[in-house]
Protein backbone atom coordinates (compact mmCIF):
# COMPACT_ATOMS: atom_id res chain seq x y z
CA UNK A 1 0.00 0.00 0.00
CA UNK A 2 2.42 2.31 -0.47
CA UNK A 3 0.62 4.92 -2.06
CA UNK A 4 -0.93 5.62 0.77
CA UNK A 5 2.24 6.22 2.54
CA UNK A 6 4.60 7.58 -0.41
CA UNK A 7 2.03 9.41 -3.12
CA UNK A 8 -0.76 11.20 -1.25
CA UNK A 9 1.21 12.77 1.25
CA UNK A 10 2.96 14.73 -1.19
CA UNK A 11 -0.35 15.92 -3.35
CA UNK A 12 -1.53 18.92 -2.24
CA UNK A 13 -5.53 18.83 -2.74
CA UNK A 14 -7.50 19.30 -1.15
CA UNK A 15 -9.75 16.52 -2.62
CA UNK A 16 -13.43 15.11 -1.54
CA UNK A 17 -13.02 11.41 -2.85
CA UNK A 18 -10.10 9.14 -3.38
CA UNK A 19 -10.33 6.30 -5.21
CA UNK A 20 -7.76 3.82 -5.63
CA UNK A 21 -8.57 0.51 -7.55
CA UNK A 22 -6.01 -2.74 -8.42
CA UNK A 23 -8.31 -4.32 -11.71
CA UNK A 24 -5.27 -6.53 -12.33
CA UNK A 25 -2.93 -8.74 -9.98
CA UNK A 26 1.11 -8.26 -10.95
CA UNK A 27 4.13 -9.24 -9.87
CA UNK A 28 6.21 -6.69 -11.14
CA UNK A 29 7.75 -3.95 -9.68
CA UNK A 30 7.28 -0.20 -11.00
CA UNK A 31 5.46 3.63 -9.64
CA UNK A 32 2.42 5.36 -9.89
CA UNK A 33 2.96 7.94 -12.06
CA UNK A 34 1.06 10.89 -13.26
CA UNK A 35 -2.04 9.61 -15.41
CA UNK A 36 -2.18 12.52 -18.04
CA UNK A 37 -4.55 10.88 -20.31
CA UNK A 38 -7.73 9.18 -18.73
CA UNK A 39 -6.73 6.28 -21.31
CA UNK A 40 -3.72 5.61 -19.28
CA UNK A 41 -6.12 3.16 -16.39
CA UNK A 42 -6.99 0.93 -19.52
CA UNK A 43 -5.13 -2.16 -18.90
CA UNK A 44 -2.84 -0.40 -15.56
CA UNK A 45 -2.76 -2.99 -13.14
CA UNK A 46 -3.71 0.01 -10.44
CA UNK A 47 -5.20 3.12 -10.51
CA UNK A 48 -5.02 6.25 -7.92
CA UNK A 49 -8.25 8.56 -8.40
CA UNK A 50 -8.72 11.68 -6.44
CA UNK A 51 -11.47 13.99 -6.98
CA UNK A 52 -11.72 17.25 -6.39
CA UNK A 53 -11.35 21.22 -7.25
CA UNK A 54 -7.92 20.22 -8.56
CA UNK A 55 -8.49 16.32 -9.85
CA UNK A 56 -5.55 14.01 -9.79
CA UNK A 57 -4.68 10.34 -11.04
CA UNK A 58 -1.83 8.21 -11.08
CA UNK A 59 -0.94 5.12 -12.80
CA UNK A 60 1.07 1.94 -11.55
CA UNK A 61 3.58 1.97 -14.42
CA UNK A 62 5.21 -1.66 -14.26
CA UNK A 63 8.74 -2.09 -14.91
CA UNK A 64 10.21 -5.41 -16.36
CA UNK A 65 11.08 -6.69 -13.25
CA UNK A 66 9.91 -9.37 -10.70
CA UNK A 67 9.42 -7.82 -7.34
CA UNK A 68 11.39 -9.53 -4.81
CA UNK A 69 9.71 -11.58 -2.30
CA UNK A 70 10.44 -10.56 0.96
CA UNK A 71 11.79 -13.81 3.33
CA UNK A 72 9.80 -11.97 6.07
CA UNK A 73 5.86 -12.85 6.56
CA UNK A 74 3.96 -9.13 5.88
CA UNK A 75 1.08 -10.39 8.09
CA UNK A 76 3.13 -11.31 10.78
CA UNK A 77 3.17 -8.28 13.04
CA UNK A 78 -0.84 -8.83 12.55
CA UNK A 79 -1.52 -12.24 13.22
CA UNK A 80 -2.78 -13.19 16.80
CA UNK A 81 -3.51 -9.70 17.91
CA UNK A 82 -6.81 -9.81 16.08
CA UNK A 83 -10.36 -10.00 17.48
CA UNK A 84 -13.62 -10.97 15.47
CA UNK A 85 -17.09 -11.03 16.39
CA UNK A 86 -19.88 -11.88 13.72
CA UNK A 87 -19.26 -9.58 10.91
CA UNK A 88 -16.71 -7.96 12.87
CA UNK A 89 -13.20 -7.81 12.89
CA UNK A 90 -10.23 -5.61 15.30
CA UNK A 91 -6.58 -5.13 16.20
CA UNK A 92 -6.75 -2.72 19.07
CA UNK A 93 -3.64 -0.59 18.17
CA UNK A 94 -1.97 -0.18 14.60
CA UNK A 95 -0.09 2.61 13.57
CA UNK A 96 -0.83 4.93 10.48
CA UNK A 97 1.83 3.62 8.22
CA UNK A 98 0.55 0.36 8.71
CA UNK A 99 -3.29 0.83 9.15
CA UNK A 100 -4.09 -0.45 5.10
CA UNK A 101 -2.32 -3.54 5.31
CA UNK A 102 -3.70 -4.59 8.83
CA UNK A 103 -7.17 -3.54 7.03
CA UNK A 104 -6.59 -5.76 4.56
CA UNK A 105 -5.15 -8.91 6.44
CA UNK A 106 -8.21 -8.39 8.55
CA UNK A 107 -10.91 -8.28 6.25
CA UNK A 108 -8.99 -11.22 4.30
CA UNK A 109 -8.74 -13.22 7.78
CA UNK A 110 -12.37 -12.90 8.48
CA UNK A 111 -13.68 -14.08 5.00
CA UNK A 112 -11.90 -16.82 5.30
CA UNK A 113 -13.90 -17.27 8.63
CA UNK A 114 -17.29 -16.18 7.89
CA UNK A 115 -17.55 -17.14 4.41
CA UNK A 116 -15.14 -19.72 2.82
CA UNK A 117 -11.24 -20.12 2.77
CA UNK A 118 -11.39 -21.99 -0.77
CA UNK A 119 -9.26 -20.08 -3.21
CA UNK A 120 -7.86 -16.51 -2.59
CA UNK A 121 -9.11 -13.32 -1.28
CA UNK A 122 -7.90 -10.12 -2.78
CA UNK A 123 -8.22 -6.83 -2.15
CA UNK A 124 -9.55 -4.70 -5.31
CA UNK A 125 -10.17 -1.28 -4.38
CA UNK A 126 -10.31 1.56 -1.69
CA UNK A 127 -13.06 4.16 -1.98
CA UNK A 128 -12.69 7.34 0.15
CA UNK A 129 -14.42 10.57 1.15
CA UNK A 130 -12.48 11.22 3.76
CA UNK A 131 -9.10 11.88 1.92
CA UNK A 132 -8.07 14.72 4.34
CA UNK A 133 -8.21 12.33 7.31
CA UNK A 134 -6.54 9.35 5.30
CA UNK A 135 -3.66 11.34 4.98
CA UNK A 136 -3.14 12.52 8.09
CA UNK A 137 -3.72 9.13 9.80
CA UNK A 138 -1.00 7.19 7.41
CA UNK A 139 1.35 9.86 8.05
CA UNK A 140 0.42 9.35 12.08
CA UNK A 141 2.52 6.63 13.94
CA UNK A 142 0.02 6.75 17.17
CA UNK A 143 -1.19 3.81 17.42
CA UNK A 144 -5.21 3.38 17.05
CA UNK A 145 -7.77 1.50 17.38
CA UNK A 146 -8.84 -0.62 13.53
CA UNK A 147 -11.91 -2.37 12.90
CA UNK A 148 -13.21 -3.82 9.88
CA UNK A 149 -17.04 -4.39 8.95
CA UNK A 150 -18.55 -6.46 5.90
CA UNK A 151 -21.68 -4.73 4.80
CA UNK A 152 -22.55 -6.20 1.87
CA UNK A 153 -21.37 -10.05 0.13
CA UNK A 154 -22.32 -11.13 -2.89
CA UNK A 155 -22.41 -14.93 -3.72
CA UNK A 156 -19.00 -15.48 -1.69
CA UNK A 157 -17.20 -14.07 -4.66
CA UNK A 158 -17.06 -10.27 -3.82
CA UNK A 159 -17.27 -7.83 -0.74
CA UNK A 160 -17.67 -4.34 0.43
CA UNK A 161 -16.28 -3.69 3.67
CA UNK A 162 -16.02 -1.02 6.36
CA UNK A 163 -12.59 -0.08 7.40
CA UNK A 164 -12.91 2.52 11.28
CA UNK A 165 -10.33 3.69 12.82
CA UNK A 166 -10.95 4.85 16.45
CA UNK A 167 -14.65 4.43 15.97
CA UNK A 168 -14.98 6.65 12.78
CA UNK A 169 -15.40 4.97 9.41
CA UNK A 170 -12.38 6.28 6.45
CA UNK A 171 -13.19 4.09 3.75
CA UNK A 172 -14.52 1.14 2.20
CA UNK A 173 -12.48 -1.82 1.28
CA UNK A 174 -13.62 -4.12 -2.06
CA UNK A 175 -12.45 -7.65 -1.94
CA UNK A 176 -12.95 -10.19 -4.60
CA UNK A 177 -12.28 -14.14 -4.09
CA UNK A 178 -10.38 -15.77 -6.96
CA UNK A 179 -12.07 -19.23 -7.09
CA UNK A 180 -9.21 -22.37 -6.57
CA UNK B 1 -45.61 4.41 -8.67
CA UNK B 2 -44.47 1.59 -6.83
CA UNK B 3 -42.09 2.74 -3.42
CA UNK B 4 -40.64 0.71 -0.42
CA UNK B 5 -38.57 1.54 2.68
CA UNK B 6 -38.68 4.73 1.11
CA UNK B 7 -36.81 4.04 -2.30
CA UNK B 8 -38.77 4.68 -5.91
CA UNK B 9 -39.27 2.31 -8.11
CA UNK B 10 -40.49 3.90 -11.15
CA UNK B 11 -38.67 3.23 -14.13
CA UNK B 12 -37.02 6.92 -13.90
CA UNK B 13 -35.86 6.59 -10.25
CA UNK B 14 -34.38 3.39 -10.62
CA UNK B 15 -32.48 4.65 -14.01
CA UNK B 16 -31.59 7.52 -12.46
CA UNK B 17 -29.85 5.78 -9.28
CA UNK B 18 -28.16 3.48 -11.50
CA UNK B 19 -26.75 6.15 -13.52
CA UNK B 20 -25.67 7.65 -10.12
CA UNK B 21 -24.37 4.31 -8.22
CA UNK B 22 -22.12 4.15 -12.21
CA UNK B 23 -20.78 7.73 -11.97
CA UNK B 24 -19.39 6.96 -8.66
CA UNK B 25 -18.09 3.54 -9.28
CA UNK B 26 -16.20 5.24 -12.27
CA UNK B 27 -15.58 8.48 -11.47
CA UNK B 28 -16.91 9.91 -14.79
CA UNK B 29 -20.00 12.40 -14.65
CA UNK B 30 -22.69 12.57 -17.16
CA UNK B 31 -23.11 9.23 -18.24
CA UNK B 32 -25.83 8.56 -20.57
CA UNK B 33 -27.64 6.10 -19.78
CA UNK B 34 -31.24 5.02 -20.71
CA UNK B 35 -32.96 1.82 -20.75
CA UNK B 36 -31.26 0.09 -23.62
CA UNK B 37 -27.92 0.76 -21.99
CA UNK B 38 -25.45 -2.35 -21.80
CA UNK B 39 -23.17 -1.07 -18.93
CA UNK B 40 -20.53 -3.63 -20.15
CA UNK B 41 -20.76 -3.50 -23.75
CA UNK B 42 -20.83 0.37 -23.46
CA UNK B 43 -17.69 0.17 -21.74
CA UNK B 44 -19.30 2.41 -18.90
CA UNK B 45 -18.11 -0.66 -16.85
CA UNK B 46 -15.41 -2.69 -16.57
CA UNK B 47 -15.50 -6.29 -14.58
CA UNK B 48 -14.14 -4.66 -11.52
CA UNK B 49 -16.35 -1.81 -11.59
CA UNK B 50 -19.27 -3.96 -12.36
CA UNK B 51 -18.64 -6.24 -8.86
CA UNK B 52 -18.67 -3.04 -6.79
CA UNK B 53 -21.33 -1.49 -8.63
CA UNK B 54 -23.62 -4.76 -7.96
CA UNK B 55 -22.19 -4.38 -4.47
CA UNK B 56 -23.51 -0.82 -4.32
CA UNK B 57 -26.91 -1.54 -5.71
CA UNK B 58 -27.68 -4.61 -3.48
CA UNK B 59 -26.61 -2.31 -0.48
CA UNK B 60 -28.99 0.36 -1.60
CA UNK B 61 -32.14 -1.65 -2.94
CA UNK B 62 -31.37 -4.13 -0.01
CA UNK B 63 -31.93 -6.88 -2.57
CA UNK B 64 -29.44 -9.56 -3.47
CA UNK B 65 -28.47 -10.17 -6.94
CA UNK B 66 -27.06 -13.62 -7.55
CA UNK B 67 -24.28 -14.39 -10.06
CA UNK B 68 -26.75 -16.76 -12.45
CA UNK B 69 -29.53 -14.40 -12.54
CA UNK B 70 -27.01 -11.63 -13.78
CA UNK B 71 -26.20 -14.24 -16.64
CA UNK B 72 -29.43 -15.29 -17.59
CA UNK B 73 -31.40 -12.06 -16.96
CA UNK B 74 -28.59 -10.75 -18.90
CA UNK B 75 -28.74 -7.76 -16.05
CA UNK B 76 -26.09 -5.88 -17.41
CA UNK B 77 -28.76 -4.24 -19.75
CA UNK B 78 -29.92 -1.31 -17.41
CA UNK B 79 -33.38 -1.97 -18.35
CA UNK B 80 -33.63 -5.69 -17.37
CA UNK B 81 -31.66 -4.41 -13.97
CA UNK B 82 -34.58 -2.13 -13.89
CA UNK B 83 -36.78 -4.79 -13.99
CA UNK B 84 -35.23 -7.31 -11.90
CA UNK B 85 -34.52 -4.65 -8.53
CA UNK B 86 -38.81 -3.83 -9.45
CA UNK B 87 -39.90 -7.35 -8.75
CA UNK B 88 -37.22 -8.37 -5.77
CA UNK B 89 -38.53 -5.91 -3.48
Amino acid sequence: MHVLTEVLPGLEGPFDFLDLGFPRFTTRTGRFVAAGDPGMAKGAAASLKLRGPTPAAFVYEEDASEAERSPEDPEADFKGHEEFGGELARISAVSGPELFSAAIYLIKTLHERNVTSDGKWIYTRLRTPSVDALRELVADDTRRALEVRTTALRDTQSSANEVLVDGNVIGEVFFARISP
Amino acid sequence: MTEQAGQSLDDASLVATISELAAATTGRANLQIDRGTDLIEAEILDSLDWSVFLLDLEKRYEVTIPDEEVESRNLQVVGNLVDFIRNAK
